[in-house]
């Protein structure tokens, strides 16, 4: 595994899977945290940001199905149920309300290492945290991204920003949407944020004729990355 | 053409045979039975008054034949006079035949008018009965002759006059019944005719009128054709009809509510067994999981981590003594659940709260924590050595049986509180009863979980948030099922915030003895 490490958020209500797969994963190499709700887990993927979240179905305050319709809004991280429900029509229902993997306990621990590692290849090919999109490289990892080659200078704010319109590239995203992913959902200041962002952004890309990040009139932002990709 | 014609023929007795098995028909066939036997006797009631009446006629008429002839008779016969071939007064149609002492036919006397028979056949014919007898008689008869004409026929004897009477011989007066053979035999054809027309007319009228209060019935047939077919939620429609029919779909409808309620218990207990299942399965895959995934992380590379090595030693083991008290749980349950409630059984056993608590205090005192316990207002502050006296109430228990019931009951209150809260063991006695109320302060089961704390695997919201080596969610239901196969009842009230009681009373076997 590179250094920095790609991280696991574990969501389960059981301490005993929690700690084996915590203690297991973190062996793998990867950065691990857990949680024992719908609630907790959810507050750790704003603050740790993870790239896959491990989560059980039946969990107190808010159970897998519901967290799992939730994240999309606020991470674009992988999820892979896992659960003791083995009908298929729990698979069904699992993988419709957006899971991107489902595995049945009691699994090898092997079989979810090797699931892990197919939803990053997903979206790191090379497995280096790395993935080019159009003219821009964005690393995860080192929490960077380049564009033709050079890193930019991001606030933190504008690197969610930027990621966030990089991985739903050519699709338009509309400012309220944004303004969920990249500020959360209790952000009580006007949403013209969005709009002083998106400036800060275009300055810093250079893209001044608007050709990067677009404006669709009455609907949002897109951005076009450029014929590479 | 021959076999479209065998085609109808089967067809129409096939129609045949149902017609006379279907209930319209069978009602039909007893009432023809009915009417048969009607118009038989009406019939020959009224065939033997107009015969009579008829033959009293003609009885009359060969008695004035007689008065008639009564004077000329002895004269023909005995050749002083010659016998006319016609005789004027005789009524027309009718004869007299003379026949000499020894029924040797002698001539017959005509009257004016045609004959109404070929009289041949009479002439020539022998007598077949005794003249001599018919004269004592003196009573008008039928006779038949052998070309099958009818006569009414009275034989009176010619007798000599003067002083010695002899017989001379035998005037036989006869009238044909050709008319009134004529009028019975039309009349009795039109009596059947008018049967039949009876008949074929209230056939036809009863067929239809009979078919309106049968119609509910096939209404019946339809609807349970349908519920034959799967829906079970159907009833017979309340038709306004005779009271038989109408007791016969109560009947029915009372059947096929039992029947559904019957259908139900069975998919309702197929439903509980599947979920039971299901539930017992994630129970025993949770453990499992850890216990696989630990021992395959030591595999890869782990066992050579302390850190690792530790807590995979120490949950192991911990999952692997809830995996075995959840399949001692299971088992109990299952040995629970296959004794029956007798009350017979019940007083076999007895045991007293004075022998368990002192066994059971040592296991439940760790789990306390700050947590208050106390019998009837008297606090326990020592497991080994308690010092407070404790109700002996007799209960219908096996030792065991009451540890267990106590045991679950409080460690389902300790987990339920917060840590300075207070669990009581309530002991009371009633007429006719013994209750033991386990009580705490804490959380509380909100309504809408209440009805099922008692079932398989339920945990209420909080719960399920497990910590470490808490309970599998069987505790409550063996309390229910121990409590049910002894006799008692247990119920439970509780609202949020204030605490949860649960009350187990079982009938009163013996005294209360308090120290």
């Amino acid at each position: 595994m590179p250094n920095p490490k790609f991280k696991i958020l574990v969501v389960d209500d059981d301490p005993s899977i929690r700690q084996m797969l915590s203690l297991g994963l973190i062996q793998e190499g990867y950065e691990v945290e857990t949680a024992e709700n719908g609630e907790i887990a959810l507050e750790k993927i704003r603050t740790f940001e993870p790239q896959v979240i491990i989560l059980d179905i039946m969990m107190p305050v808010m159970d897998g199905y519901d967290l799992c319709q939730t994240i999309p809004q606020i991470s674009n991280a992988s999820t892979i149920m896992l659960t003791a429900k083995d009908t298929s029509q729990d698979i069904v229902k699992g993988l419709r309300m957006g899971a991107n993997d489902y595995l049945v306990k009691p699994f090898h621990f092997e079989e979810l290492l090797a699931r892990i590692e197919v939803q990053l290849r997903n979206r790191f090919p090379d497995l280096t945290g790395q993935k080019v999109i159009g003219r821009f490289t964005i690393n995860e990892l080192q929490k960077t991204i380049a564009l033709d080659g050079k890193v930019l200078h991001l606030s933190p704010t504008e690197y969610r920003l930027l990621t966030y319109l990089l991985w739903n590239v050519n699709q338009t995203l509309s400012k309220e949407k944004i303004l969920v992913h990249v500020w959360g959902y209790d952000f009580e200041g006007e949403d013209n944020i969005v709009e002083v962002y998106i400036s800060y952004l275009r300055e810093k890309l250079g893209d001044n004729s608007h050709k990067i990040i677009k404006t669709i009139r009455g609907l949002g932002y897109r951005l076009e990355a450029g014929n590479e990709n | 053409m021959k076999t479209k014609l065998i085609n109808l023929a089967s067809k129409i007795s096939k129609y045949m045979v149902n017609w006379r098995r279907s209930l319209v028909g069978q009602l039909l066939l007893r009432l023809w039975f009915c009417f048969i036997i009607f118009f038989t006797i009406i019939g020959s009631i009224q065939y033997d008054a107009l015969k009579n009446s008829l033959y009293q006629g003609v009885e009359q008429n060969l008695i004035s034949d007689y008065n008639s002839i009564r004077s000329s008779m002895q004269d023909w016969l005995g050749r002083s006079v010659l016998p006319p071939g016609r005789f004027a007064d005789l009524r027309p149609g009718n004869f007299v035949a003379f026949y000499s002492a020894d029924s040797k036919p002698e001539f017959i006397v005509y009257s004016y008018g045609p004959a109404k028979y070929d009289m041949s056949a009479f002439i020539k014919q022998k007598l077949n009965f005794d003249l001599y007898q018919k004269a004592l008689e003196n009573k008008p008869f039928i006779y038949t002759d052998s070309a099958n004409n009818k006569y009414m026929l009275l034989v009176q004897p010619v007798i000599t006059t003067g002083y010695q009477r002899t017989i001379l011989g035998y005037a036989v007066m006869g009238e044909p019944l050709f008319e009134e053979t004529l009028i019975l035999n039309n009349s009795v054809k039109s009596y059947i005719f008018n049967a039949l027309l009876v008949m074929l007319l209230s056939t036809l009228l009863s067929a239809y009128a009979l078919q309106k209060p049968l119609e509910p019935l096939l209404n019946i047939s339809s609807t349970a054709r349908k519920i034959a077919g799967g829906r079970y939620d159907l009833r017979l429609p309340n038709q306004k009809t005779s009271y038989e029919i109408q007791q016969l779909q109560e009947a029915l409808n009372h059947m096929l509510s039992q029947l559904e309620m019957a259908l139900n218990t069975e998919r309702r207990a197929k439903e509980n067994m599947s979920r039971f299942i299901a539930d017992a399965s994630h129970e025993l895959r949770t453990p499992l999981t850890s216990i696989r995934g630990f021992l395959e992380i030591l595999q890869r590379g782990g066992a050579k981590d302390k850190k690792i090595l530790d807590s995979a030693h120490q949950t192991m083991l911990i999952e692997t003594e809830r995996l075995i008290r959840l399949t001692e749980s299971l088992l109990t349950l299952n040995r629970l659940a296959q004794e029956e409630p007798s009350g017979e059984q019940t007083q076999k056993h007895a045991c007293t709260l004075k022998e368990v608590i002192p066994e059971l205090l040592p296991l439940l005192y760790p789990l306390l924590d700050n947590r208050t316990l106390k019998i009837n207002s008297q606090v326990i502050n020592n497991a080994e050595n308690p010092n407070i006296s404790i109700p002996a109430q007799i209960l219908p228990l096996k030792p065991d049986e009451l540890k267990q019931i106590l045991y679950n009951l409080l460690n389902n209150a300790i987990q339920h509180t917060e840590k300075d809260g207070t669990i009581c063991i309530l002991t009371g006695e009633e007429e006719s009863k013994t209750t033991i109320t386990i009580q705490d302060n804490g959380q509380g089961i909100p309504p809408e979980d209440l009805p099922y704390i008692f079932e398989r695997f339920f945990r209420g919201d909080r719960s399920r948030s497990h910590t470490r080596g808490q309970g599998s969610g069987l505790g409550l239901a063996i309390v229910s099922e121990l409590v049910r196969i002894r006799g008692g009842k247990i119920k439970v009230e509780s609202s949020l915030g204030t605490g949860t009681s649960f009350i187990i009373s079982f009938p009163r076997i013996g005294q209360v003895l308090t120290e």
